[in-house]
C-alpha cells in the first residue's frame, strides 16, 4: 500500500491564522528583505501577476516579510469579499481580521511559517469556494 | 365544551374575529362560540391581519424557489424576490464553505470504495475515511476505533438504544430516558416497550434540567440504559452530562447522550463526563445532510445489537458502503468545529445576548424557556405574552424561523418540550425559537429584534387580553362562562 497519497490535501485545514508581524515589524522587517529570495523580489513589483504568485512569494525556505503577511491578508479579504451568499462573505471578511488580530502576536518563526502556509491553503479554498458559489442561483437576502 | 380548555390565546384571536365579523369591539368577559367557528374565524382574522398589516416598504420573501421565475415575472419590481434570513439553525445549518472545499474531490475525482481492498482508489478513499475518523474521535475525546459512521443522529440514536437493550435483554429489562428528548429516543423507547422493557420517562425541572435525585431514583438493578440529550434542540439546555456520567457509571449503568446539538458546540470528552455511546449529526455543525456518527465506548466494550445486517462494514454495527464524501465532509466539519469552537462560541454567546436584550427591552412579557444559564446560546426559545405563535411567525415571514422543532410543526398541538417544562398552555402556543450560529451576522440579528418588537407590538395591539392586562385585570382570574 505504498501510495502516494494526496487525498490529505482535501482537506483543508482552515481560514488563515496568520500573524501580520505587528509586534515585531520593526524588528523583523530590516532583516527580511534580504532573506527573501530574489523570486519574491519580483513579485512584489508585479502585484499584477495575479494571487497565484502570494504563494509563491514567500518561498518555502524564507519567513514570510511583513509584506507578504500584508499582501495575503489583503488577498483573503478580496476573494471573501467575492462570494455571492451574504452568510459566507461575512463570515469570511470576520474570521480572517479577527484571525489576524488574534495571530498578531506570535514570534516563534516555525509558527508563523505555519501559519502562512495555512493562509495560503486558506486563499486557494476561498479562490474555489467563491467560484462554485457564484456559479449557482442566489437572491438576495432582505437585508442586503 | 368550557371555554378556559381552548386556552386563553385562542380566546384572543376569537375576540378579535369577533370584533371584525361583528364590527364592533366587544368587551365582554364571555365568548361564546364553538371550536369549529373558532377556527374558521380565527384563520380568517389571521389572514386579513397579517395581509393589511404587511410592510409596504419592506422586500418581500422569496417564494419557494419553484415559483421564483414566475413571481420574478410576474411581479413589478425589477429585482428578484428576496429570501428571508436564516435563524433556524437547530433545524439544520448551512453547509461550511470548508467542508464544502474538503468533499469536493471526493464527489468527483476519488470515487473509490473505501472497502475495496485491491486498488489504489479503494485505499485512498479508505484513508481518507480513517482520517475523518480520526477527526470526529478527537472532537470528543474518543479514540478514532470507537466511531462508527451512520446517516444521521437518528440512526445513531436507534442503534445504541434498541442495540444496547436488546443485547442484554435476557439479563436487563429496564431504561430510562426523559421526556423532553428528541422524537427518535422517544420512538425508539417506545418500540422497546412493545418488545417487552420497561421504560421511565425522567420529569424535567422548570428550566428544563432532569433532576438527579429523580433519575437515582429510578435507577434499579435492572437498569441497562439511561439515555439523555446533551443539547435540548428545542430549549436549548444543557443537561448536566459529568454528573449523570458519574451516577450511572457508579450504579454500573450504560450511559448514552444524543449530542447532536452538542458536538462542536460545547466542550465534550466522553471520558471526563463517562459516556458510553454518543450520537453526532452532520447537518447541525456545518457539514453536509445524510450523515452522522456514533461513538461507543470499547474500554470497557460496550456490546450491542446492529440493526442493519450486511457485509459487516462498521466493525459489525452498521453494516453498508460508507459514503465517503459525506463522511471526509463530516471529518471536515469536526475538525472546524474543535478549532474554532471558543470562537464561534464567543460570537453566538455575543449575538445572543443581544438578541435577548434587545426584545426585553422592548416588549414585556417576553419569558425564556429552558434555563438561561446552563443553555447553549445560540438557542433562545422565547415566548411572547398575548401574542398567538403562528401568527408571529407569519408575520415575521422575513425571518426564518420556528416555534417547536421541526419534527413536530406539522402538529398543531404545542411542543412536549415545552409542555414537559411546564409551560403555560397560551405560553405554549406563543412561543418562537431563534437559532444562531457561526454565519448569523449581527446586521440579521439587529433586523429580527426590529421586525420582533414590531409585531409583537401590533399584534398586542389588536388582543383584548393584553387591553385587559394593561388595565390591570388579572387573566388568570377571569371566569370565562359559556352560553
Amino acid at each position: 500500500m505504498s501510495v502516494a497519497i494526496r487525498c490529505i490535501s482535501g482537506r483543508s485545514a482552515g481560514f488563515a491564522m496568520q500573524s501580520p508581524l505587528y509586534a515585531s515589524c520593526l524588528a523583523s522587517s530590516s532583516s527580511s528583505p534580504s532573506s527573501s529570495s530574489l523570486s519574491s523580489q519580483h513579485t512584489f513589483n508585479t502585484g499584477r501577476r495575479g494571487l497565484a504568485s502570494v504563494a509563491a512569494a514567500a518561498s518555502p525556505a524564507s519567513l514570510p516579510s511583513k509584506r507578504d503577511t500584508l499582501r495575503l491578508y489583503r488577498h483573503l479579504l478580496q476573494t471573501g469579499r467575492k462570494f455571492q451568499d451574504y452568510n459566507y462573505r461575512e463570515y469570511s471578511l470576520r474570521f480572517i481580521r479577527d484571525s489576524f488580530h488574534a495571530n498578531a502576536g506570535v514570534t516563534n518563526p516555525e509558527q508563523q511559517k505555519a501559519l502562512f502556509d495555512k493562509g495560503n491553503a486558506s486563499l486557494a479554498m476561498l479562490q474555489r469556494q467563491t467560484t462554485i458559489n457564484a456559479m449557482f442561483q442566489h437572491s438576495p437576502l432582505v437585508i442586503e | 365544551m368550557s371555554i378556559r380548555k381552548l386556552g386563553a390565546l385562542e380566546g384572543v384571536v376569537l375576540g378579535r374575529a369577533s370584533t371584525g365579523l361583528l364590527g364592533q369591539s366587544t368587551r365582554a368577559v364571555s365568548r361564546a362560540v364553538t371550536p369549529s367557528a373558532a377556527y374558521a374565524a380565527a384563520a380568517a382574522a389571521a389572514v386579513a391581519t397579517t395581509a393589511a398589516a404587511a410592510s409596504p416598504s419592506a422586500e418581500d420573501t422569496a417564494e419557494p424557489s419553484s415559483s421564483a421565475p414566475a413571481a420574478a415575472s410576474a411581479s413589478a419590481r425589477d429585482s428578484a424576490p428576496k429570501r428571508a434570513l436564516y435563524m433556524d439553525m437547530q433545524a439544520t445549518t448551512p453547509m461550511d464553505p470548508r467542508v464544502l472545499d474538503a468533499m469536493l474531490p471526493y464527489l468527483t475525482s476519488y470515487y473509490g470504495n473505501p472497502h475495496s481492498r485491491t486498488h489504489v482508489y479503494g485505499w485512498e478513499t479508505e484513508s481518507a475515511v480513517e482520517a475523518a475518523r480520526s477527526s470526529v474521535a478527537s472532537l470528543i475525546g474518543a479514540d478514532s476505533k470507537e466511531i462508527i459512521f451512520t446517516s444521521g443522529a437518528t440512526e445513531s440514536n436507534n442503534i445504541a438504544i434498541k442495540g444496547i437493550a436488546r443485547f442484554q435483554k435476557s439479563k436487563k429489562k429496564h431504561v430510562i430516558t426523559s421526556q423532553t428528548e428528541h422524537k427518535c429516543v422517544l420512538d425508539s423507547c417506545r418500540v422497546l416497550q412493545d418488545e417487552g422493557f420497561d421504560v421511565t420517562y425522567l420529569r424535567v425541572q422548570k428550566n428544563g434540567l432532569i433532576d438527579l435525585k429523580e433519575l437515582e431514583a429510578a435507577i434499579r438493578p435492572d437498569t441497562v440504559l439511561v439515555s439523555i440529550m446533551a443539547v435540548n434542540n428545542e430549549i436549548g439546555v444543557i443537561q448536566p452530562l459529568a454528573e449523570i456520567g458519574n451516577l450511572c457509571r457508579s450504579r454500573g449503568v450504560l450511559f448514552h447522550t444524543d449530542a447532536a446539538q452538542a458536538a462542536g458546540k460545547i466542550q465534550l470528552d466522553v471520558n471526563a463526563m463517562k459516556i458510553d455511546a454518543l450520537s453526532i449529526s452532520g447537518h447541525k455543525i456545518y457539514g453536509p445532510k445524510g450523515i452522522g456518527a456514533l461513538y461507543i465506548r470499547r474500554k470497557p466494550r460496550v456490546r450491542l445489537e446492529a440493526i442493519q445486517s450486511g457485509g459487516g462494514q462498521e466493525r459489525n454495527m452498521r453494516s453498508g458502503t460508507v459514503p465517503a464524501p459525506l463522511v471526509v465532509g463530516l471529518g471536515a466539519a469536526c475538525s472546524i468545529a474543535k478549532e474554532v469552537m471558543q470562537y464561534d462560541h464567543k460570537w453566538v454567546s455575543f449575538l445572543s445576548k443581544r438578541l435577548i436584550d434587545g426584545v426585553n427591552a422592548h416588549l414585556p412579557d417576553v419569558v425564556r424557556n429552558g434555563d438561561a444559564a446552563a443553555s447553549y446560546p445560540g438557542c433562545v426559545n422565547l415566548s411572547f405574552a398575548y401574542v398567538e405563535g403562528e401568527s408571529l411567525l407569519m408575520a415575521l415571514k422575513n425571518i426564518a424561523l420556528s416555534s417547536g422543532s421541526a419534527c413536530t410543526s406539522a402538529s398543531l398541538e404545542p411542543s412536549y418540550v415545552l409542555r414537559a417544562i411546564g409551560a403555560d398552555e397560551d405560553l405554549a402556543h406563543s412561543s418562537i425559537r431563534f437559532g444562531l450560529g457561526r454565519f448569523t451576522t449581527q446586521a440579521e440579528v439587529d433586523f429580527t429584534i426590529q421586525q420582533c418588537i414590531e409585531h409583537v407590538n401590533r399584534l398586542r395591539d389588536m388582543s383584548p387580553l393584553w387591553e385587559m392586562r394593561q388595565e390591570g385585570i388579572d387573566i388568570k382570574s377571569i371566569q370565562w362562562s359559556q352560553h
